[in-house]
């Protein structure tokens, strides 16, 4: 791929999704040179990472990074203005599972599970508070569990014994995958709804709890723009063989990637054979994005975040994920 | 017949290891002579000294790029660590398998104490001001976890004390409204160096970047072997290793075990802290996920990789455990590795073996130039290699100390720990 | 926000008694490996957990192998059968390797050395298994077991949960015989009590030793493969916390007593879930599930402070 016939380089560093892994990948990056970057993928790795691609002057865009506080940090200067991001955020996603599951659902009661990283406690804790004020019940003592967890037993006696209408899980569908098995394993859990989120929605929880995904309900924030999305899909396709619906955030980083190349095309100079780019000019061009990518319309509000958001529903049936029309 | 063949086995292995002694002598006599002619006649209080800016003054490179600095913090860190464990097991012979909770410790006295983001207590003090509380705090915690267990003895106190390290990290995890949970602490304090600055001996004010840090690393590693080589050669020193050699026979020539096993305790333990306390304004954002196993672990391994009670031991262990891990994760490195076409098809090798006899269903490597990214993952499975490999080469650590030298020959039976065997 | 009582139903409590047994059962499988090297080598062999791990692949590999999720009827009992016996022994062949590699080398090495071997061991497979075969991915037994449930009044267990409890107390008392009433058994432990005598008495010590490890990885294999029934999800460091917790019940039982590391692992299982929940009923406790690894562990802290060489252990004084 060339802007302008200059060769694109493509830099690829892992944080391994945690926060002292941030800083490290957003150094070696730095060190590489890059003029922008398409990440970090985590919540933690964003959040103490920030300050690194700020000071260096980079702008990044997160395809995934949901945490709130990351385009609201507690420093006097305000957002980091190197900062966009793509994903819709933990708080609306809850809102709208809140509403889903009084409305649609019928819940009046609900029992919350959710990994105790940041992601899930934050989703977790938001859509406690959601449920409650829409006039709903929290029943049991919401559950907590790290990652690779495989036992949930006792989660579950818990939860047979607080009889709800719903349950509610925050979490990565590697731990929920053996937590609907196990759920659905208990005859008087086989049919309470089970609500989850967007790192729940994936095709692995179905090809790995198979019969008990079945009924399950999942919120997956952003929306899909027809054409810009089956353009992304036949290139996903070509390019690695494989199903870009079911490539979580895959939309949002070929979003991100793309804001940013047009951004560069836009700012770039060909100075003798050789390309200069401007930061901060480069950093404005991202600011006033406003396209329709793969993911619907983007647009950026002041801090970073996408502007106007919206959240779909899904329900496993006979094997495939069903979108709700509510 | 059967006992001939025995006895005629047991003369060669005997004329073998004469053998291998005589080549040994060899090489190893002239260079003895050799080093106790210039090196004999230093005072012996310059030699460690020597060796400890040896080992880490190889270190201080400022040609190495930011990368390789970052590479350096975290050897020298360790290397303090290591000190500071040495004096728990090495010396007075407890073995800790929990020493993470005082790097916790440290790590977080300066997150709640410094950061604006703390949620437990709105103060923010500057690290300097921190740094003897974070070390203070590190010793209390290490003797109030001390007290309760130090009556247990070898395995049994491991196993207590790797139970604390993980309770530390779950009380991080879960005590949302102190620690901020899975969130963690950021933004914390920088060390000042104002004083320095206005003494026109650096241009910075606070230590903030990698190369500064490493300086402030190297000077805490200073202290630590001052204050732990001092030791070790005092009453106290002798004391601990009176206690490691035979607890019962310590008490009975009138040592009071419990107090200078609480001391190790806690002077481990504050060296932990003031690791901590360093580590956090350097990596600016702690969770309680960093404060694992696997910390307790690196530092205990390279100890013992090192050679037990030596400088230079724990240094190279250092070297050894997190360089190289931490090398695979270079871009260069990747690249040099990827370039081996080779290295894929071996690598693949045993996933096709797998999936041909099971069902496992293995995906091979990607076959792009994405590979790479792949080995840089298996530094573990390096780490966990090396241990077992360094191990079983050099029972005894790479640079034994002379002292110990002597009693890592293997004791004769009566004198190994007993279990009381199998019921 | 928690009412001050909770009084939940007799049921409920049943249910996490009968969880706590699960889940002890397992514990006391492995911890049993653990107990049974500690004895004979004093060696806390960290990469047993990895042994119960490769166990559980072993039998997903032959379940699937035998058809995976189709298995139905008598297929799955044979299925279950072979599953176990090949992770016994896959499980008997990693263990005997380890030792062969990693521990006989440094029998007469300082004490710490075997130790950091056996770290690195645990460390190298499990991440072996979890980054260069797996990439991170875990793998879903098949739920091929027949559901169902045995009721008696407010107690209810379903089928797998009396199998997983059944077979594994069938086969420690298995264990426990071979140990106590064979020849082998009687060598090993006469390798326990003193190494140098037992060969004095024409033992053969390294023999011995191996039979250890093949007995403890076999025990760990059962489990690998009853945890994956049970459970589902298996992957690379599957393995850490039920070895590290297995190795707490085999000190909390006395290390070295065979009856010892089964009750130890029971007790442990019986705290964690139903234990915990019963503290939950004082007033202003609240223990969610996220503090049982904290549950567990301090009852390990309250009982050595108490009973220094664990439960089983009369005998004190001597370095352990």
């Amino acid at each position: 791929m060339t802007i302008k016939g200059h060769k694109v380089q493509f830099v690829r560093e892992d944080d391994l999704c945690t926060a002292e892994g941030g800083p490290a990948a957003a150094d070696r990056l730095i060190k590489a040179n890059v003029v922008v970057a398409v990440g970090p993928i985590c919540s933690g790795g964003t959040r103490s990472s920030l300050a690194a691609y700020d000071k260096a002057g980079i702008t990044h865009i997160s395809p995934s990074a949901t945490a709130g506080d990351l385009t609201a940090p507690s420093r006097a200067e305000g957002p980091y203005p190197t900062f966009f991001r793509v994903p819709v955020l933990n708080a609306d996603e809850a809102r709208e599972q809140a509403a889903f599951a009084k409305t649609t659902l019928k819940a009046t009661k609900a029992f919350v599970v959710f990994d105790t990283d940041d992601y899930g406690k934050d989703l977790g804790q938001q859509f406690q508070k959601f449920f409650k004020d829409g006039g709903g019940q929290i029943v049991g003592t919401p559950a907590g569990y790290e990652k690779k967890t495989t036992d949930f037993k006792s989660i579950i006696a818990n939860i047979k014994a607080a009889k709800p209408d719903v349950v509610y899980m925050a979490g990565f569908y590697a731990e929920a995958t053996p937590f609907l098995q196990q759920l659905r394993a208990e005859s008087d859990l086989k049919s309470v709804p089970f609500l989850g989120g967007d790192g729940i929605k994936n095709d692995e929880l179905i090809s790995g709890a198979k019969d008990a995904a079945e009924g399950a309900y999942l919120a997956l924030p952003g929306t899909t723009d027809p054409t810009a999305f089956a353009q992304y899909k036949d290139k996903y396709k070509a390019k690695y063989n494989g199903n870009a619906e079911s490539a979580t955030f895959g939309a949002e980083a070929y979003d991100a990637a793309t804001i940013l190349i047009k951004a560069i095309e836009s700012v770039g100079k060909d100075d003798g054979g050789k390309l200069t780019i401007d930061l901060k000019a480069l950093n404005e061009a991202v600011r006033k994005t406003n396209m329709t990518g793969a993911s619907g319309k983007i647009t950026f509000a002041a801090n970073g975040d996408r502007a106007g958001a919206v959240v779909r529903f899904f329900q496993v049936k006979n094997g495939k994920y069903e979108e709700i029309k509510r | 017949m059967h006992d001939l063949a025995v006895g005629a086995r047991a003369r060669l292995a005997l004329s073998w290891t004469r053998v291998r002694r005589t080549a040994w002598n060899q090489v190893a006599l002239p260079w003895g002579r050799l080093r106790r002619s210039t090196w004999g006649r230093l005072p012996p209080w310059v030699r460690p000294f020597l060796w400890f800016v040896l080992s880490l003054g190889v270190l201080v490179v400022p040609a190495f790029d930011d990368t390789w600095m970052r590479m350096f913090f975290l050897v020298a860190l360790y290397a303090t660590l290591g000190m500071g464990l040495n004096v728990v097991v090495g010396l007075a012979g407890l073995l800790d398998l929990g020493y993470v909770a005082f790097f916790a410790t440290g790590a977080y006295t300066v997150g709640i104490l410094g950061s604006p983001e703390s949620p437990a207590i709105d103060v923010q003090l500057a690290w300097w001001l921190i740094l003897p509380l974070a070390i203070g705090v590190g010793a209390i915690v290490g003797v109030l976890l001390g007290l309760p267990v130090l009556p247990l003895r070898g395995d049994y106190l491991a196993i207590v004390t790797l139970g604390f390290g993980e309770i530390i990290r779950i009380l991080l995890l879960n005590m949302t409204d102190k620690t901020n949970g899975s969130s963690g602490l950021f933004n914390m304090p920088r060390p000042s160096v104002e004083y320095l600055h206005d003494l026109g001996l650096t241009n910075r004010h606070v230590v903030d970047d990698v190369r500064a840090f490493y300086i402030l690393i190297v000077v805490a590693a200073f202290v630590v072997w001052f204050v732990t080589a001092r030791l070790r050669d005092s009453r106290v020193g002798r004391a601990w290793e009176a206690i490691r050699e035979d607890e019962d026979v310590a008490e009975g020539m009138g040592i009071n075990t419990t107090k200078y096993k609480l001391m190790a305790f806690s002077l481990g333990a504050s060296i932990g802290a003031l690791g901590g306390a360093i580590y956090a304004p350097f990596i600016d954002t702690i969770v309680p996920s960093t404060f694992s196993l696997l910390v307790s672990i690196n530092v205990l391994a390279l100890v013992i990789i090192g050679g037990m009670g030596s400088t230079q031991g724990v240094v190279a262990g250092a070297l050894i455990l997190i360089g190289v891990p931490e090398l695979l994760q270079f871009q260069e490195t990747k690249d040099f590795l990827e370039s081996f076409g080779w290295l894929r098809t071996v690598l693949n090798a045993p996933i096709d073996l797998v999936n041909r006899v099971t069902h496992l269903g293995i995906e091979n490597l990607p076959p792009s130039e994405e590979w790479g990214d792949r080995l840089a993952s298996y530094r573990f499975i390096v780490f966990g290699a090396l241990l077992v490999l360094v191990m079983v080469l050099r029972p005894s650590g790479l640079f034994p100390s002379r002292r110990r030298q002597l009693e890592f020959e293997a004791p004769p039976e009566a004198e190994r720990p007993q279990s009381e065997g199998i019921t | 926000m928690q009412p001050l009582f909770l009084f939940r139903s007799a049921e409920f409590y049943s249910d996490q008694f009968v969880n706590g047994l699960t889940t002890g059962s397992i514990y006391a499988l492995i911890a049993l490996g653990y107990t049974m090297v500690y004895g004979v080598l004093q060696l806390i062999n960290f990469a047993h957990g990895e042994v119960f791990m490769l166990g559980a692949f072993a039998g997903y590999g032959v379940l699937m192998g035998m058809g995976g999720d189709d298995l139905s009827g008598g297929a799955v009992a044979l299925a279950i059968v072979v599953a176990l016996i090949a992770a016994a022994i896959a499980s008997a062949a990693v263990a005997t390797g380890l030792e062969r590699i990693a521990y006989r080398p440094l029998r007469r090495a300082p004490r710490l050395a075997p130790l950091i071997s056996a770290i690195g061991a645990s460390i190298f497979l499990s991440h072996l298994v979890d980054d260069y075969f797996l990439n991170g991915e875990q793998r879903f037994y098949p739920t091929i077991f027949p559901t169902g449930k045995v009721e008696l009044g407010p107690v209810s267990v379903s089928y797998l949960q009396l199998f997983l409890i059944g077979a594994s107390l069938a086969m420690m008392a298995l264990l426990y015989w071979l140990v106590q009433r064979t020849r082998h058994g009687r060598a090993i432990r006469a390798v326990a009590e003193s190494r140098d005598n037992a060969a004095l008495m024409g033992i053969d010590v390294d023999r011995a030793i191996v039979l250890t490890f093949v007995l403890g990885a076999a025990m760990a294999g059962f489990a690998g493969v009853l945890y994956g029934l049970f459970f589902s999800a298996i992957r690379g460091s599957m393995g850490f916390i039920p070895g590290v917790k297995a190795f707490t019940a085999a000190v909390l039982g006395g290390i070295g007593s065979i009856p010892g590391a089964v009750i130890g692992g029971y007790f442990l299982g019986l705290t964690e879930s139903f234990g915990r929940e019963l503290l939950n009923e004082i007033p202003f406790v609240n223990l969610p599930n996220e503090w049982k690894d904290v549950v567990a562990f301090a009852l390990l802290v309250l009982v050595l402070i108490f009973r220094p060489t664990g439960i089983f252990r009369q005998k004190e004084g001597k370095r352990a």
